[in-house]
């Protein structure tokens, strides 16, 4: 996996988009994922200034975000662009900034992941199939081998004691024999198939020993690199294939580091390499021309000193100098120091040193940091050996103290050992490894869809196609894409020539009946017309040197049927003749993704029109907040947030939203959806109660929250409604929640201007009630304002003598002022009734208020010669009212009665209140008179308004009465049902809760 | 002013019909309050008094009834009459039957004692 040399392959693996620009905003780099995301091509990008291509909208002022990048090294944050089509593009961009060896700020680099919602899926997608794609076609031939039985052969060896395992081997021939046999092949990838000219896969499972046949050093050196414990090995070497032929590849493995039996091993054709090196060996000139020329540090260095100090040793006996080195790291720095820098290039200045050259030509131990000794020791073991190079990764230092990975390499002229000088190469892959990471971890995840995966291979001859292709440049033809859409039959021609060599049991299975050799034609088989401009591209790829090209199509099987394909073509590198086509039916993906956009545009149509005010909110940071305060073992959040008010602050930030719907716009004063996106902070200024009610739940594992609260608006308005929030496990794993806001400002003020006006009219009603009963009222307040007076004249009298006779006095006075309240309690229970106030419920005991009215009536009562009969319940459940309003419902009724039974000419005249508990939950009151009842006609009009059978009255006291207590939730009706033979009127209360 | 005379009150409001023995009292004559028509009736004090005071609008016997009773067994006790609800004609009806005063409450102490006087003054 060396690629090194070609970063932006590697960055072209990548999902995400990359992009490296100077610090005057010039492109350097412009990856394969920000081709698809900006719909520019690379070439198109390169050397423009980013803002020229990219059109970006930063949420704070670019200048001060510059800043932040050179003060901090990172920024990150959400920006808007748009892409060459115009389509608007949220991106979470993440920058980085990179400085040179001297910490000179060079490039920033900025990774980019698109957020935009309908971006989401074809990312998705287009990643999954890049993966795909890069398993199987990357020019990599990947094996994964099978190690496990090694270890207890590693382990025997460890509890012998033995340290060096070539020594050992050395010592005991038959070990390696043993060691090579316990490493078995166990899946190869498709590359690796072809590497090694197998038909299939499975044909090379088994022993590894058979593709080193020529190559035993090799194995040997990794099969010792992995007792000591390097991490990754690779070297160049002859591999045998499944003919016997020999091809030289370069042989790299690794061990992923949790799962110690297994190895995956890659292997690199490089026979084109090869040959072009030994071209390169040819002159010594240009080969100091390509290294200058090439990101590579590199070194001249002179190892007599070292080598003096090694003989040294020789001498005294050391048989082994790796064991020796090991149990002698000083020994080993020591030979460091002798090492002397003869020469390097300028790309080590820039890598390792501050600009100035000088400064790097001491020795090398500086460069060495302690962790790296061992290596130094291995390459010069090596170097002793007479192998004929090194090749390692490991850390290095500058001379300003910083460290980094680097590819280490070190070439050994023949027979030049202690004569002359040494090269070294260093070449930073620092970021190379970020990227081998990420790439490792996307292959162990590739290994399951590898084995489920099946794939229709065709291996196809284009030997015709590029003669036919000739034959047209020789006439002329420059332009083939357009020679293509104006020539059809020069494309069926193209179709007919291009031969299938072989197709596998897939291919088979997909496009056949059952025989092979019905495919082993030519490919306007399968391709049907419509696809035709699809397979000319293809052409069009391999004409422009591309090494594959992948696009989907629609094929034909044998049998005529059309299906959806995802069709691969790779071109081998050295023989342009030869190609190898991959199909993949996608018919049900394609389906899948169909119906998953149709579903998708629904619900999103939904939403969108819903008139209901929707969001979406993004509260993956939310998620991370509170489980922090869980780690911090927070339990009650509302307690937290008293003591910590910041953290209530830090919760709200954390919380976007996302994706607003038009009503929500509409409600909340907004010009379009982007207004409104971001924090949710201006909405909350008025009910932050409200919102740690949300959190609390939230925090609580709830699912859901729904309460009436009151929203600021952008324009400045205040809000009522219901918020209702819906965090199910689902979504909230994506860091998604809902939420609604349904408005009832213009509800709440209708249902209070309501309220109003029916306290109004229940005052009003109230007045006219206290009129009917001035005469009451007035001997009510008369009698003790008679009473003070005549206390008051006998006072003075008692005074006037000559002897006044304080005891009288005393006793006349007490009297006074119990009168004189007594009024005062009398005018208090009448202003109550007529003072127009807002109703206020509390919770009441009815048998209070039932008394209070007797007490209120009591002479209007005795005036007409009436007999009031109170039965309260034992127990009736409070409920709650306003005391007021019930007691007018009440008086009102027990008058009614009494107005009622006055054109009753004689007998006695009675009425009846009782309560009474109907069930747990409800209060009733109940009214009856002995009175003549209620005629057919008042019946059906009870309480219909203006309907009155008095003289004078306004029809308006029953209308009320029932208004009052349907407020109140309860209920009024009036029947003929009285037991005591008259009217019966009775109202329910549901109890207070 | 005369010696020492009984007056007897009859008022269902004890505050009131208290203070108006405590006022009839002030000025030094003997008093007695009742609290319905029927009570003084029955109780054998209206031989010695001299003057009634009685609340119109009473339950059972009103203060007019008992004008009218005393009258038509021909005994002639002034009788001074006060209303806590003056209604229309109540006072045309009091003085038809008779009575030797009309009063509304709230009323002055000093009418009162006025009608006592000419009332005490007339049988001496």
């Amino acid at each position: 996996m060396a690629m090194a040399s070609d970063g932006l392959e590697i960055l072209d693996l990548v999902a995400e988009s990359i992009i490296v620009r100077d610090l005057e905003g010039r492109i350097q780099a412009w990856n394969a994922a920000s081709e698809a995301l900006y719909g520019v091509p690379r070439a198109a990008a390169l050397g423009k200034l980013a803002q020229d291509i990219l059109k970006t909208a930063y949420p704070s002022p670019v200048s001060e975000i510059e800043r932040a990048v050179l003060e901090t090294g990172t920024w990150e944050g959400e920006v808007r662009r748009a892409s060459a089509e115009g389509a608007p593009l949220k991106i979470l961009a993440r920058w980085a900034l990179r400085r040179d060896g001297e910490g000179y700020p060079i490039t920033i680099v900025e990774t980019g992941r698109s957020v935009t919602e309908s971006k989401r899926l074809e990312e998705l997608e287009a990643s999954e199939r890049r993966y795909r794609d890069l398993f199987h076609y990357m020019p990599i031939g990947l094996t994964q081998v099978d190690a496990s039985r090694i270890v207890p052969l590693f382990k025997e060896l460890r509890a012998q004691g033995v340290t060096d395992l070539k020594a050992h081997i050395d010592a005991h021939p038959d070990f390696l024999p043993r060691a090579i046999d316990a490493m078995l092949v166990e899946e190869v990838n498709e590359q690796n198939v072809q590497i090694f000219g197998a038909q299939t896969a499975a044909e090379m499972h088994g022993p590894v020993s058979r593709y080193f046949q020529a190559a035993m050093p090799t194995i040997r050196r990794s099969i010792e690199a992995r007792y000591a414990g390097v991490e990754f090995f690779q070297e160049e070497m002859k591999a045998t294939r499944m003919d016997g032929s020999v091809v030289d590849v370069l042989f790299a493995t690794a061990r992923p580091g949790a799962i110690a039996d297994k190895s995956l091993v890659g292997f690199i054709d490089i026979t084109a390499r090869k040959k072009s090196e030994e071209g390169l060996r040819q002159s010594e000139y240009r080969y100091r021309n390509m290294f200058q020329a090439m990101a590579a540090s590199f070194w001249e260095l002179d190892f007599s000193g070292a080598n003096e100090l090694v003989r040294g040793v020789l001498k005294s006996g050391v048989t082994n100098l790796r064991q020796y080195f090991l149990a002698n790291p000083d020994f080993v720095r020591e030979m460091m120091k002798r090492t002397r820098v003869v020469d390097v290039n300028d790309q080590t200045v820039a890598l390792f040193g501050r600009g100035d050259k000088q400064e790097l030509l001491g020795n090398v131990e500086v460069f060495w940091p302690e962790e790296s000794t061992q290596v130094y020791a291995e390459a010069y073991a090596h170097a002793a050996e007479q192998a004929p190079n090194y090749s390692t990764e490991c850390r290095f230092r500058r001379i300003d103290g910083s460290l980094f990975d680097g590819l280490f390499t070190v070439a050994y002229p023949p027979r030049e050992m202690g004569r002359g000088t040494t090269m070294v190469g260093v070449i930073d892959v620092t970021a190379r490894k970020q990227s081998e990471e990420a790439l490792r971890a996307s292959e162990r995840r590739y290994q399951s869809l590898f084995q489920a995966m099946a794939v229709s291979f065709w291996e196809v001859d284009f030997t015709g196609v590029r003669e036919l292709l000739r034959r047209a440049r020789a006439s002329g033809v420059i332009d083939f894409g357009q020679h293509f859409t104006d020539n059809p039959g020069f494309l069926r021609d193209i179709m007919r020539e291009t031969r299938v060599v072989d197709v596998n049991d897939q291919t088979v299975a997909l496009f056949g009946r059952g025989i092979k050799e019905e495919l082993l034609k030519t490919t306007d088989l399968v391709w049907p017309e419509e696809s035709w401009p699809d397979y000319a591209q293809a052409i069009l790829s391999s004409l422009e040197n591309k090494p594959s090209f992948s696009v989907e199509t629609r094929l034909r099987r044998l049998d005529g049927t059309i299906f959806d394909a995802h069709f691969t073509v790779w071109y081998s590198p050295d023989n342009r003749t030869a190609g190898l086509a991959g199909v993949i039916d996608i018919t049900e993906r394609k389906r899948a993704h169909a119906e998953l956009e149709r579903s998708n545009e629904r619900y999103r149509h939904l939403f969108h029109h819903l008139p209901i005010a929707l969001f979406q909110m993004d509260s993956s940071n939310l998620l991370a907040f509170m489980q922090d305060l869980r780690a911090q073992g927070v339990t009650d959040l509302d307690r937290h947030f008293d003591s910590n008010p910041d953290d209530l602050t830090r919760a709200m930030e954390a919380v976007k939203i996302a994706e607003v719907n038009h009503s929500a716009v509409r409600l909340f004063g907004g010009r379009d959806a982007d207004d409104l996106i971001g924090s949710i902070a201006p909405y909350w200024t008025t009910s932050k109660q409200t919102l740690r009610n949300i959190l609390n739940s939230r925090y609580n594992g709830e699912e859901s929250f729904r309460e009436e609260t009151k929203l600021a608006t952008l324009d400045g308005r205040v809000v009522e409604g219901l918020f209702t929030s819906a965090f199910p496990p689902a979504l909230s794993e994506m860091g998604i929640s809902v939420n609604s806001f349904v408005d009832a400002t213009e509800k709440n003020r209708a249902e209070e201007m309501l309220q109003h006006v029916q306290a109004d009219f229940a005052h009003a009603a109230r007045v006219s009630m206290l009129g009917e009963l001035t005469a009451s009222i007035a001997h009510e307040v008369n009698q003790p304002l008679a009473a003070i007076a005549a206390n008051g004249e006998a006072g003075l009298r008692w005074l006037a003598r000559p002897e006044p006779d304080v005891v009288e006095v005393r006793e006349l006075t007490k009297r006074i002022v119990a009168d004189a309240r007594r009024a005062a309690d009398v005018i208090s229970r009448i202003r109550g009734m007529a003072v127009r106030r807002a109703p206020e419920h509390a919770s009441l005991a009815i048998d209070e208020v039932i008394r209070e009215v007797l007490l209120f009536l009591r002479h209007e009562v005795q005036s007409r010669g009436v007999t009031i009969t109170y039965h309260p319940a034992r127990s009736v459940p409070p409920v709650r009212a306003d005391r007021t309003q019930l007691q007018q419902v009440i008086v009102n009724l027990a008058v009614n009665a009494m107005q009622a039974m006055a054109n009753a000419s004689d007998g006695s005249r009675n009425i009846v209140i009782r309560t009474a508990a109907s069930d747990d939950a409800t209060m009733v009151c109940s009214i009856e008179d002995n009175g003549p009842g209620i005629d057919a006609v008042g019946l059906a009009r009870l309480f219909d308004s203006f309907f009155t059978t008095k003289e004078g009255g306004m029809g308006m006291g029953l209308p009320i009465c029932r208004s009052i207590i349907e407020a109140h939730g309860g209920r009024i009706s009036g029947d003929n049902c009285s037991t005591i033979g008259g009217a019966r009127f009775m109202f329910s209360l549901p109890a207070a809760t | 002013m005369s010696a020492s005379q009984l007056v007897c009150i009859i008022d269902d409001d004890d505050s009131l019909r208290a203070a108006l023995v405590g006022l009839v009292r002030s000025v030094g004559h003997e008093a007695r309050g009742f609290e319905s028509a029927e009570a003084f009736l029955q109780s054998g004090a209206i031989d010695a008094c001299a003057c009634l005071v009685t609340d119109i609008q009473m339950p059972g016997m009103t203060g007019v009834e008992l004008k009218e009773y005393l009258s038509a067994r021909q005994i002639d006790l002034p009788v001074i009459m006060i209303t806590g609800r003056p209604d229309p004609g109540l006072e045309e009806k009091a003085r038809a039957a008779g009575a030797a005063g009309f009063m509304k409450k709230p009323f002055e102490a000093s009418a009162l004692i006025g009608y006592l006087d000419r009332a005490l003054g007339s049988v001496s």
